[in-house]
């Protein structure tokens, strides 16, 4: 399949109220050309609520939706010309695969030929050609999922939005099925919107992350930025970082701050100054954290390991600093050093990925 | 499917109260089709032999055979008034929501609660009172109030099973509303419209007391017919009736079987 | 919410029309038992009056007949419940499939063939030459015929027959949500199938037996046909005495005030039975 002509989103100051609830706010965006975008974010946070007023299953309270410059947030869905892949796929039970396929072709006036040969192509590219004449009860999950991938893509619409697209299916399959979507993205360079709950989903297809928390973006940042050097609490949190330190700012330069730990003074780089005396919260990734022998000479913290556990790639330090737990994990590989619990270790932190977190 | 508790002493007597009850269930309908060939006017056991003068008798009876048009005129009127008021109205029901909807919804459900013989008092009484000859039309009328909550119970349990999001799809690879409710929502409503078709036909030929107030000697329908018929004379003609009425539900449970399941439509 | 929803909300005007038109005529009932009766050819004449009502609730006859309603409604969807619950659980729970679509077939076919059909067959079945007394005296249980008919028995009888696929169809979806592991748990702590059954089943089975009571008790009410054929004129139920004041003494206010003392009684022990329902619920679990 050729690639498609892609557009730009830009989303300008969204907003979304059920009587007095804020669903999403003031919600500023902006969508590249041909990459993928994905709104992440536990339940409740708005991210589908944005999703479906882009795809116009609701009105917009506030707010524009410009796709190539051009406000659509008033059109009705149906003239929109954005591909959607729903949850739990919503393919139309009571017409065959290819019947599924060609539907947005046949609203579209598109001659039948035509139809026959893009419903042909859009099957072969998902590789459910074989599958043509079922119906989609008779179809696996995943197969499903390919169906109404072909569906949302074979009418050329401007945007892919994803709701949740691999959510119910289980792990083995989601993760084959994400690489195919990855590939297919791409190759047709179809400016996408992907809403997820799920981070490594997320981490894989993304070229941006937006987080999302109580209808606003919380950070948006490529995959690798936001899983290393996450800016807020709640984003650190939502990643799993199991290392955020409530501090104080012990001194402060206008690159780094230097902050306490558990009585023990660490410099974090940082461009945000603060000023000394007050509160902050650090994080960092137990893998950005080497255990080292307490007499090494770098800048660290020393603890004392109050267990050891290796776990598969891994080797997972619990170490206490005072009244600190401090989660540190090394390579499990036969030139780490053991070190066993009770022994007092330097904690050394990479600086490049420990975090200032922003209020 | 946990299918062992039905075992043992206790699992004996439940399936026996169980045989007991379906026995029960069952005598009637076995007992008055047996009546029907009877040869004698009145119950006699062993039967006396086999006779087809009832069945003869009822298919000649211009009383019977004029309540029986009746009736299935009425039927089939009312069927398809009330799938063209209730197909829209169960769709709004459960797709929007909107000021009052839960008090019309209760309006509209309400003759399945109000007993059938204050309903058809009302209708009767209002009728009369704005001077309408009540004829076929008041009796369609007085029938389609009755049949309605039938009709959106099967199609709003039909229309709750189905995805929203399936509709959604439609919209978005560009279909209008209308286009979504024919090509996407009618056909997946097609057992919820099978369902309320059984369902409003048999109430409709079935109900008494409605019926009873509704219909004068020139659209008598057949229930009240029958209890008439049994008023005045004392012969199985009505065995025969009641055995057209058993043939018929029977080819209808069949046909719901073979159509979807008649178990599914009967949980409708 | 939906776009889509905001004009399908005007989907339901032809039913709004049918909804006025329901409106307007219980509306128009319940205001003729407030005025006296008119001449022939009238429904009512005269200056609002509250006369109907002293006559509905003054008279012991009146009073009777309300609470024999009433009450035996209650009484029959007791042991309709009773009848049911045995052949739900084997609809659900029978090993063998068929026997549960065999039962399930019975109930389609006795629920769709109709109640004038059933009426009917009742009146000959028990009558005091009919199959049941016949085969009561030959098998020498009894030495007399039993009288079923035009006395509660009978109509009791043909109530429950009706009321009965409507319970089980009910019951059915309670007793498919029974979680059966429970009854597993009981059975493993030494629990006999008897005793799982009244301690276990039966409870977690209360909420559905409930929804059920008040479903089969309502239409139990609503009775008409079967005391009207079945008790004749000797057992008498509201229903009944609506018709008559109707068609016999058309009296029509008489009739509408009837009605409207039947249907606030109903609702009240409706809403009674509920309530006590939910303190049983709340007191078992």
């Amino acid at each position: 399949m050729e690639t498609l002509k892609s557009s730009t989103l830009q989303l300008r100051q969204l907003t979304k109220k059920y009587n007095n609830f804020e669903a999403v706010r003031d919600l500023d965006l902006n969508v590249p050309s041909g990459s993928l975008l994905t709104l992440l974010g536990p339940s409740g946070c708005g991210k589908s609520t944005v999703l479906r007023m882009i795809a116009g299953f609701l009105n917009v309270t506030s707010g524009e939706i410009l796709v190539d410059g051009k406000d659509i947030s008033r059109v009705e869905p149906n003239f929109r010309d954005i591909g959607m892949v729903f949850q739990n796929y919503a393919l139309f039970p009571h017409m065959t695969v290819e019947s599924n396929v060609a539907f947005g072709l046949k609203m579209r006036g598109v001659a039948k030929h035509e139809q026959a040969e893009r419903v042909r192509d859009a099957l072969a590219m998902v590789q459910m050609t074989h599958l043509a004449d079922r119906y989609p009860s008779q179809l696996s999950g995943g197969q499903q999922q390919r169906v109404a991938l072909a569906r949302a893509v074979v009418i050329k619409p401007k945007l892919l939005l994803l709701d949740e697209p691999l959510g119910a299916l289980d792990r083995h399959l989601r993760e084959g099925l994400q690489s195919e979507l990855r590939d297919l993205q791409r190759q047709l360079g179809i400016t996408s919107i992907l809403v997820t709950h799920d981070q490594d989903e997320a981490l894989y297809l993304s070229d941006y992350i937006a987080v999302m928390n109580g209808g606003c973006i919380e950070q948006l940042d490529t995959p690798i930025a936001l899983y290393d050097r996450p800016q807020t609490e709640f984003v650190a949190r939502f990643l799993g970082v199991p290392n955020i330190f409530a501090s104080t700012v012990v001194a402060s330069s206008s690159s780094e701050v230097t902050v306490s730990l558990g009585g023990q003074n660490i410099i974090v780089p940082t461009d945000t100054g603060k000023t000394v005396g007050s509160s902050c919260k650090i994080s960092v990734r137990p893998s950005h954290i080497e255990v080292a022998r307490s007499e090494d000479p770098r800048q660290g913290v020393t603890a004392v390991i109050k267990s050891a556990h290796e776990l598969g790639e891994r080797i997972v330090y619990h170490c206490e600093v005072a009244d600190l737990k401090i989660e540190a994990n090394a390579p499990r590989i036969s030139s780490s050093e053991r070190f066993a619990v009770g022994q007092s270790v330097k904690l050394v932190l990479d600086p490049a990925h420990t975090v200032l977190l922003r209020d | 499917m946990f299918r062992r508790d039905l075992e043992g002493r206790f699992g004996i007597t439940v399936s026996l109260l169980a045989a007991v009850a379906t026995v029960f269930l069952l005598l009637p309908v076995l007992f008055v089709v047996l009546h029907s060939f009877s040869p004698t006017r009145y119950f006699q056991w062993p039967p006396q032999g086999f006779s087809l003068e009832w069945h003869l008798n009822f298919y000649s009876s211009s009383m019977f055979m004029d309540a029986a048009k009746n009736s299935f005129l009425m039927a089939l009127i009312v069927t398809p008034l009330s799938l063209v008021i209730g197909i829209p109205a169960s769709y709004a029901l459960v797709r929007s929501s909107f000021k009052g909807k839960a008090v019309i919804q209760q309006i509209i459900l309400s003759p399945l609660i109000i007993p059938g013989v204050v309903t058809g008092v009302s209708l009767l009484s209002l009728l009369s009172a704005a001077g309408m000859n009540i004829g076929l039309f008041g009796l369609c009328l007085g029938m389609l109030v009755f049949a309605l909550p039938f009709a959106i119970r099967a199609l709003s349990a039909n229309l709750l099973g189905l995805d929203p999001r399936i509709e959604e799809a439609a919209r978005n690879l560009g279909a209008g509303p209308f286009r979504t409710f024919f090509a996407i929502v009618l056909p997946q409503l097609k057992s919820g419209i099978l369902a309320a078709s059984v369902f409003v036909f048999v109430e409709a030929l079935d109900n008494f007391s409605i019926a009873v107030f509704l219909s004068n000697d020139s659209t008598k329908v057949l229930p009240v017919a029958a209890y008439q018929y049994i008023k005045d004379f004392d012969d199985p003609t009505v065995a025969a009736m009641a055995t057209a009425l058993i043939v018929m539900s029977i080819i209808l449970v069949a046909f719901l079987e073979k159509v979807m399941g008649f178990q599914k439509s009967l949980r409708l | 919410m939906a776009k889509t929803s905001d004009r399908s909300k005007y989907l339901i005007s032809p039913a709004l029309l049918i909804a006025s038109f329901i409106v307007v005529a219980y509306g128009y009932f319940a205001l003729t038992s407030f005025f006296p009766k008119g001449p022939p050819g009238t429904q009512f004449v005269g200056t609002p009056t509250l006369d109907n009502y002293w006559r509905v609730l003054g008279s012991g006859s009146n009073q009777a007949v309300l609470f024999s309603t009433l009450g035996a409604s209650f009484l029959i969807s007791l042991i309709t419940i009773a009848v049911a619950v045995p052949m739900a659980m084997v609809i659900v729970r029978a090993k063998r499939e068929w026997v549960g679509n065999l039962i399930m077939l019975a109930i389609a076919v006795t629920f769709l063939s109709g109640g004038v059909t059933r009426a009917y067959s009742w009146l000959i079945l028990l009558g005091n030459r009919g199959l049941i007394n016949l085969g009561l005296t030959n098998s020498g249980i009894v030495d007399a015929p039993i009288r079923f008919l035009y006395n509660w028995s009978g109509v009791g009888i043909s109530i429950t027959h009706y009321l009965l696929p409507f319970a089980v169809f009910t019951l059915i979806g309670a007793v498919r949500n029974l979680n059966p592991s429970v009854e597993e748990a009981a059975r493993s702590l030494g629990a006999s199938r008897t005793t799982t059954f009244w301690r276990i089943t039966m409870p977690m089975l209360l909420p559905g037996l409930m929804v059920t009571l008040v479903l089969v008790y309502s239409i139990a009410l609503a009775s008409f046909l079967f005391p009207m054929l079945l008790g004749g004129g000797k057992v008498r139920m509201i229903a009944n005495q609506i018709y008559d004041r109707m068609f016999v003494e058309y009296d029509i206010p008489y009739a509408a005030a009837t009605a409207v003392v039947f249907l606030v009684s109903a609702f009240a022990s409706i809403w009674l039975i509920s309530f006590v329902a939910k303190k049983i619920e709340k007191a078992v679990s």
